[in-house]
């Protein structure tokens, strides 16, 4: 027998001897999966009977059995790795292992092909029975079909593999199971830090523009920090239905993709490094403490880097935001104190390893300050390079910041969150993004509006060149704000050029809020407001003699003015209107709302127009005197209307958890409010032919008003506010009982933003002034003053000042 | 043949083997002796290919076995500590290694396990110690191995099956040409098997030589005088373990036999006695053994 044959049976027997060690994991995945196809066959049929499609794996993709099931996928991946490697640990063991006649690279990739295979056999089975499943029931075997099903299947198959292989590449290079664990912790979050790194050290990074779109394909689209999560967008609602659900097939992108590609590309290169380090591995580390240098020197540098990044961004935010060389070296401090650390754990002759540290520790210093050079000049160009106009086809602005939900009165959500006018979403779909930013809501102030006339593309380059010329902006400057900006072209030759921009002046800003005037705004306004395909279908319920009655609500008694505060001035939405029962017209003091049944088209008919017409200026600057009042739309869900006309509130009979519950469900979803202005002249219009203008009368005088408080927005939310929130405010109210209902549910643990300002204003005078010059919605500069009227019966309502 | 050539080996500011060359012939019993920690098992672990070499080079057939470990497929070796898997019987051993030696014969190992009288389907994890140390030796001679590394592989085997260990052991060498390689501190045992002894003395080997030859060229005088003498008296002779007892004198001698008799001759003694060194002594003698006061030690 050859020696070639002879290897080649080895490599064989070692492969099998692993895939049998490692296949009950498999046996017990396919298991699984065949059990959720059965699951999911019985649902087809009824799926199938309701006409609503299935989808590949859909009871397995389902809310939390996804992240149990991709959790499941790690471990085992990591069970494998250890089961296979763990002769490295074992004295005894390896001597058998490494006195086999077998060459170290036949070792390592026979037991890792035995790790793999077995796994995609059965998750490639399991997908078959699935998709024969699929097809018992007649359903289209499209490419839609297969690409969402390969997808899904490699997915499980993906992370699976790269829990294995970084299993695999720490379990063969260390000298115990603990050093194993803790090592294969610590290098599984690299890429989520490194992330981090890039995309909020920007103190130290490029000049303006975010680093990380370097390495974005398509901002926070492309998930390459995120491997071990590629299930992570499959639990966005609307991507699950984009095929499957919808029967209406939209084409996998790359960002679907994203997490798989990276996790094959990761694995591959995780592999061989761990084989490089198992080919120069020294056996004699087996089952000893620290001995395994080449995984103590590559874990201990991570752990360090980490804490580099940790206390680095901690400094910078508690710093607001201003860059400074000293938080470069604290950074690199805490980097050779966590190594030195590191080193006293996981070292085995510590002191000469920590004389090892403090010899190296230069090299991370240059290393450290070479990168932020390198990002800090720009990027050799990176952050300032705005495409030749002859070459730009379209231009695509983004702008995006985040929202923060809170249904007491720590009052983030009073300020400055949902615009009326453009879209408001809560788009979790970013959620890569946003979830590094703490926060699931990410505010799509602007969703991405087309520009492509040459004299629009001129006004976003003026945009661009104004954000290059700001540069770094520091997070507490006076004049910044919190926008995140995109500004994406597409060239005439097909390519993409995008920056995407963390912070802007608020000058800038009101440039931005100015692209409201032009048309592709106007269109996709237009789009949106009038998307309702029931438009003009609608019939008015209280016309009995073609006259609208309105119903005082006595907003001191009743509850559900709390709805009215939380939801704000929520976007107005012509299709959610028409959901709604009834309106409300509130005066500008928000006192008392004027119940009224339905809207008719009529109504819808003006607001449509006049949103359509309203110019940036009048819509974001406008006066205190050009506020009449406010029409709001879905509140009548909690109620029910006598014969007589009295109005029964449902909430009287609820206790003070239930209420908060149907309150914050009806704030969340339901409410849909517009400002009307003067400028809104058909609306105007419509409530004076209806003799609806009484209505708006305010309630409260200046003898009603017993204190008001004054505070800009830094010294209410801290000076970090201002990277978390655009500079739009809308107004909020609270009646005395509510507030009172506030503070005996939460007590001292309420969080009222106002607490602790000590700007109190009594005098009558000056108070009148202030509210003459007050309004409810509008661009809210830093500058700015927000008020807190608190009147005498205990009522609470914030207004800004202009 | 192995041929083992400026071999080091330090684990970390340890030097456990240094700069050791030998040849293991083929058909040859090659004994390794040494104090604990000498670097016996470094070096049979070296040649198994279990720790690599800072330095040196080990050919096996004139193959280098680090650039081509596959050549260590006609080599087997037993550690001092067995490794079997979980719940593993002799047979299922025997077919993992059949996977990984290609000349192993499983007639020879059903025939091996019978004359040990050892059951191919019982767990090996329920065997004695000596058991388990008999099935690893089954299961080695089953590959047919064209060398055997033994470390330590005698201890726990009781008389009989230690006599039939090494009998078989050398009946196979002296029927397939096979060179063993036997680590172990009994040293009448490695005197009855081997050779070839290699004496290690701590990272160094200190002799390296035939028995035959380490019998012939050594030897311990007891001569007796009519009156007490003097050291002094055998200068020239390069002696040690020297002892006297009143008129009678004793020491071991490891060169110039011939020139220390004729010494000793001119001495005028009452009688001269000549015996050969035993390998315990030589062992003992290399090691230059430790003395000590029991008084100070207790005190």
């Amino acid at each position: 027998m050859t020696s070639v044959n002879s290897s080649r049976k080895q490599f064989i027997s070692m492969f099998k001897e692993s895939a049998k060690k490692t296949v009950v994991l498999p046996i017990l995945a396919f298991l699984c999966f065949i059990f959720f196809s059965l699951n999911n066959s019985i649902w087809l049929i009824d799926r199938f009977n309701y006409e609503i499609s299935p989808f590949f794996w859909d009871e397995l993709r389902s809310g939390g059995v996804t992240n149990i099931a991709g959790f499941c996928f790690i471990a085992a991946g990591l069970i494998n790795a250890m089961v296979l490697f763990s002769f490295a640990w074992s004295k005894k063991h390896s001597n058998v292992i490494f006195s086999l006649g077998m060459k170290r690279k036949d070792i390592y990739f026979a037991k890792i092909l035995g790790g793999i295979l077995p796994m995609t056999v059965s998750i490639l089975a399991a997908a078959l029975v699935e998709t024969i499943c699929y097809c018992s029931f007649e359903l289209p075997l499209n490419l839609h079909f297969i690409g969402m099903a390969t997808l899904t299947a490699l997915q499980f198959l993906a992370i699976y593999i790269l829990a294995f292989m970084l299993g695999s590449a720490v379990f063969s290079n260390v000298g115990n199971v603990v050093e194993g664990l803790v090592f294969t912790a610590i290098l599984s979050v690299f890429t989520i830090v490194f992330r981090i790194f890039l995309e909020n050290l920007f103190w130290g990074a490029t000049h303006g523009a975010s680093v990380i779109t370097v390495f974005d394909l398509n901002r926070a689209n492309f998930n390459w920090s995120m491997p071990f999560l590629a299930f992570y967008d499959f639990g966005d609602e609307s991507f699950m239905n984009m095929y499957f659900d919808t029967f209406e097939p939209r084409n996998l992108t790359i960002f679907h993709w994203s997490g798989i590609i990276c996790a094959f590309v990761y694995s591959v290169v995780i592999c061989l490094l761990g084989y490089l380090a198992f080919r120069k591995r020294k056996n004699e580390i087996c089952g000893t403490w620290g001995r395994a240098k080449v995984m103590n020197e590559v874990a201990g540098s991570a752990t360090a880097f980490y804490a580099f990044v940790l206390i680095s961004q901690y400094i910078f935010y508690s710093d607001h935001g201003d860059a400074h060389v000293s938080n470069l070296i604290i950074g690199l401090v805490t980097f050779l104190i966590v190594s030195i650390i590191f080193k006293l754990i996981f070292g085995y002759k510590r002191r000469k390893e920590i004389k090892n540290t403090f010899k190296k520790f230069p090299i991370y210093v240059i290393g450290f300050a070479a990168f932020f050079t390198v990002f800090s000049s720009g990027l050799f160009g990176y952050s300032s390079y705005i495409p030749d106009t002859t070459e730009i086809e379209k231009v695509t602005v983004a702008s995006t910041n985040h929202i923060f939900m809170e249904d007491s009165l720590s009052t983030s959500s009073e300020f400055a969150l949902f615009d009326q006018r453009i879209y408001h979403t809560e788009n979790s779909s970013i959620s890569l993004d946003s979830s590094l930013n703490y926060s699931y809501y990410v505010d799509e102030f602007y969703p991405g509006i087309i520009f492509s006339s040459p004299e629009e593309i001129n006004k976003v380059i003026k945009i661009h060149e104004k954000l290059i010329s700001d540069g770094k902006i520091k997070n507490s400057s006076a004049d910044s704000v919190g926008a995140s900006i995109e500004i994406t072209y597409t060239l005439k030759d097909g390519s993409i050029c995008r920056r995407y921009y963390t912070e802007a002046t608020e000058s800038l800003f009101k440039e931005l809020l100015l692209l409201d005037d032009t048309k592709p705004v106007e269109y996709t306004l237009r789009d949106y407001l009038g998307n309702n395909e029931n438009f003009g279908k609608f019939t008015s319920y209280i016309t009995e003699d073609n006259k609208i009655e309105g119903y005082v609500v006595d907003l001191t008694t009743n509850w559900f003015t709390d709805t009215y505060h939380d939801s704000g001035l929520y976007a107005f939405n012509k299709a959610s209107m028409l959901v709604s029962e009834s309106y409300y017209i509130f005066p500008k003091d928000m006192s008392k709302g004027y119940w009224f049944g339905n809207a008719d088209d009529e109504l819808f008919e003006a607001i449509y127009t006049d949103l359509l017409n309203l110019t940036a200026e009048q819509y974001y600057h406008h006066s205190a005197e050009d506020e009449i009042g406010v029409l709001s739309f879905g509140l009548s869900s909690s109620m029910t209307i006598e014969d007589d006309g009295d109005i029964i509130y449902n909430y009287d009979d609820l206790s003070e958890g239930e209420y908060a519950s149907a309150s914050w469900n009806l704030n969340s979803y339901d409410i849909k409010t517009v400002l009307i202005t003067k400028y809104m002249t058909n609306t105007i219009k419509y409530l004076e032919k209806h003799d609806l203008m009484k209505y708006f009368e305010n309630q409260f005088d200046i003898d009603d008003i017993k204190s008001v408080k004054l505070a800009t927005p830094g010294e209410l939310y801290g000076e970090n506010y201002r990277s978390k929130c655009l500079p739009i405010f809308y107004a909020a109210y609270w009646t005395g009982k509510q507030m009172n209902a506030y503070k005996s549910m939460y007590g001292d643990n309420m969080n009222h933003t106002f607490e602790n300002i000590e700007n109190v204003v009594t005098d009558k005078a000056k108070i009148q002034s202030l509210l003459g010059n007050s309004v409810l919605y509008g661009f809210c500069s830093n500058k700015n003053q927000i008020m807190e009227i608190t009147y005498v019966d205990g009522s609470t309502a914030t207004v800004l000042v202009k | 043949m192995i041929k083992i050539s400026n071999i080091t080996k330090t684990f970390d500011d340890f030097t456990a083997v240094d700069d050791i060359s030998i040849e293991i012939g083929d058909s040859s019993v090659y004994g390794l002796v040494g104090y604990n920690g000498a670097g016996k098992t470094t070096l049979l672990k070296m040649i198994a290919g279990v720790y690599t070499p800072d330095s040196g080079t080990i050919e096996f057939d004139g193959i280098d076995l680090f650039k081509h470990p596959e050549k260590k497929q006609e080599l087997f070796y037993v550690p001092d500590d067995l490794h079997f898997g979980l719940a593993s019987s002799m047979k299922s051993m025997a077919r993992y290694y059949q996977g990984y030696y290609p000349n192993f014969c499983m007639d020879t190992f059903n025939n091996l396990a019978r004359l040990f009288g050892l059951d191919v389907n019982k767990k090996i994890m329920g065997f004695s110690k000596g058991m388990q140390r008999q099935a690893e030796m089954v299961l080695g001679l089953s590959t047919l191995p064209k060398a055997i590394l033994l470390d330590e592989s005698f201890d726990g085997l009781d008389p009989a099956k230690r006599n039939l260990t090494k009998k078989l052991l050398l009946d196979y060498m002296a029927e397939k040409g096979c060179s063993i390689i036997i680590s172990s501190h009994n040293l009448h045992e490695l005197a009855d098997m081997c050779d070839h002894i290699a004496l290690m003395n701590g990272k160094k080997i200190a002799i390296d030589c035939a028995v035959d030859d380490m019998n012939g060229s050594r030897c311990k005088f007891r001569v007796v005088y009519s009156q007490n003498v003097d050291k002094n008296l055998f200068k020239g002779i390069n002696f040690k373990n020297y002892k006297a007892d009143g008129k009678i004198v004793s020491f071991t001698v490891s060169e110039n036999l011939e020139e220390a008799e004729r010494i000793i001759a001119q001495s005028n003694p009452l009688l001269v006695e000549r015996f050969p060194l035993s390998l315990e002594e030589i062992f003992l003698e290399e090691m230059e053994d430790t003395d000590y006061d029991f008084s100070k030690l207790f005190s």
